[in-house]
């Protein structure tokens, strides 16, 4: 049972943060101030303190959250620039913590494992088939090591992970059919952190047994399911929940890859949706097939080509031009 | 018999109430009406610093959800959640001005730690809720040991 009216609150406060609590204006100045220090680096080529740059992807990534925010939930626009642009900003996160390994093994990294679920699967849908692998490998690379900790609460993460593997017919461990079990189990018999992994899906675990359905009445209801979950836990927004978050805590990105990949495999999708949550401006934004690369942006363009230059090690490097 | 009394105009639903009959008999009446309604989330929880974001508003919305019943228009619940304070019986104190409108009161259940247990109750019920001394522990002050309803 849904509370619309614990849920139109908790979208209003969701929307309210990004025009009256945290201000465009305000990181918008944050990233320009960042700017000198990346520049300097860059400028000076100083690589003994080169690890900056990674720190600032941080502001670069703040800014375009803010800057999505601003166009597609407060403006209620269609411009993806923003989004398309964090996306980016992750992958770059993953690549330059690689180049560190070595000398700050203990280095905390800036992104978690759901949200580069969060870019990977944002590349799939973006048609970045590329990238897309690129990250993949990033991810079975280093999984459950210290830049891919894997010990992961949020269920619609594992579930994302999954139907992704069983769409681009991958596995991880060997494996496409309960995932994090497998994880759990075997990281539980080598004493490696697995607490937070769930054993229970909830209702992810009957979408990953029945995501192919032929029958429109069954995805339907499956998409129904999903989408009180996600509403009843957004109504919590600001505590911590698994969508309580102000960053996507409103965004059904995970009802939207099953639907796309629903649509990608010519089985029946359903376009019309009444709940609140499906009809958001960020729900109803729509991508290209494939959706234009974006605009770089200029501080992010120069730590890249900074690590190009200076790490022939740096993964980029091995794959000629990228987001082009 | 007192217990079950002061427990039924806690915890009304006449179907909890036998539950918490049932599996706390033997213990103290203080701490299972207080272990029975934090478990439940019939209580609210809040350290007692404050809430972290908008546990008060949040807990009136689920409490009026289940009674099916309004106790608050949203404009109210959007200004109390917006409501400053330094410390928890002025929010509390808020809340009670907008809940004592439909007749429901926010009361504090007295505890011996240094959290608020919470929970909503009709007014009607008001003297007689105060009037149990709950907490019998000699060490906290007597006024204390009582439930509160802060107005």
């Amino acid at each position: 049972m849904l509370n619309p009216k614990k849920l139109e609150m908790a979208y209003k406060r969701y929307k309210e943060n990004f025009t009256e609590g945290i201000r465009y204006e305000d990181i918008k100045e944050e990233y320009d101030d960042s700017k000198s220090e990346i520049t300097d680096t860059v400028e000076y080529n100083t690589i003994e303190k080169d690890h900056i740059l990674l720190i600032n992807l941080a502001s670069i990534y703040s800014y375009h959250l803010s800057k999505w925010k601003n166009d597609v939930l407060a403006n209620g626009g269609s411009q993806v620039e923003g989004l398309k642009n964090m996306q980016m900003v992750v992958f770059y996160q993953c690549m330059g913590q690689d180049l560190y390994k070595i000398r700050y093994p203990q280095m905390i990294v800036e992104y978690s494992f759901k949200g580069v679920l969060t870019s990977l699967i944002h590349f799939t849908m973006f048609g970045w088939e590329k990238e897309e692998n690129i990250l993949f490998d990033f991810i079975v690379d280093h999984f459950g090591g210290p830049l891919m900790e894997v010990n992961d609460d949020n269920k619609h993460t594992w579930f994302l992970l999954e139907l992704y593997l069983k769409y681009r017919n991958k596995t991880i461990m060997g494996t496409n059919q309960k995932l994090h079990l497998t994880v759990k189990e075997k990281y539980k018999k080598a004493g490696l952190q697995c607490g937070l992994i769930s054993e229970d899906l909830d209702v992810y675990s009957e979408v990953l047994e029945k995501w192919s359905t032929p029958s429109s009445e069954e995805i339907e209801n499956l998409v129904g399911k999903m989408v009180l979950y996600h509403s009843q836990l957004a109504s919590e927004i600001g505590q911590l929940g698994e969508f309580g978050d102000f960053r996507y805590g409103f965004y059904p990105f995970e009802i939207l890859f099953l639907l796309y990949v629903r649509k990608q495999m010519d089985l029946y999708a359903p376009k019309q949706f009444e709940e609140l949550l499906m009809n958001t401006p960020e729900a109803k934004m729509v991508f290209g097939d494939p959706e234009p690369y974006p605009e770089w942006d200029p501080l992010l363009l120069q730590i890249d080509n900074f690590y190009r230059k200076n790490y022939p090690e740096y993964i980029p490097n091995k794959h000629g031009v990228l987001f082009r | 018999m007192y217990g079950q009394g002061i427990a039924q105009l806690i915890f009304p639903d006449s179907k909890d109430l036998e539950e918490f009959i049932r599996d706390h008999e033997e213990l103290d009446l203080h701490e299972s009406l207080l272990k029975y309604g934090l478990s439940t989330k019939k209580f609210l929880f809040l350290d007692y610093k404050g809430e972290q974001y908008q546990e008060i508003v949040n807990y009136i919305l689920d409490y009026e959800f289940n009674l099916q019943n309004e106790l608050a228009s949203q404009e109210e619940l959007e200004e109390l959640g917006n409501f400053e304070y330094e410390y928890v019986p002025e929010k509390i104190r808020e809340a009670n001005r907008i809940l004592s409108q439909r007749g429901y009161g926010l009361f504090t259940y007295p505890t011996s730690g240094d959290f608020y247990a919470l929970f909503i109750a009709q007014l009607e019920n008001k003297t007689r809720l105060l009037e149990v001394e709950l907490l019998a522990d000699e060490r906290i002050p007597l006024k204390e040991r009582y439930i509160k309803y802060y107005s």
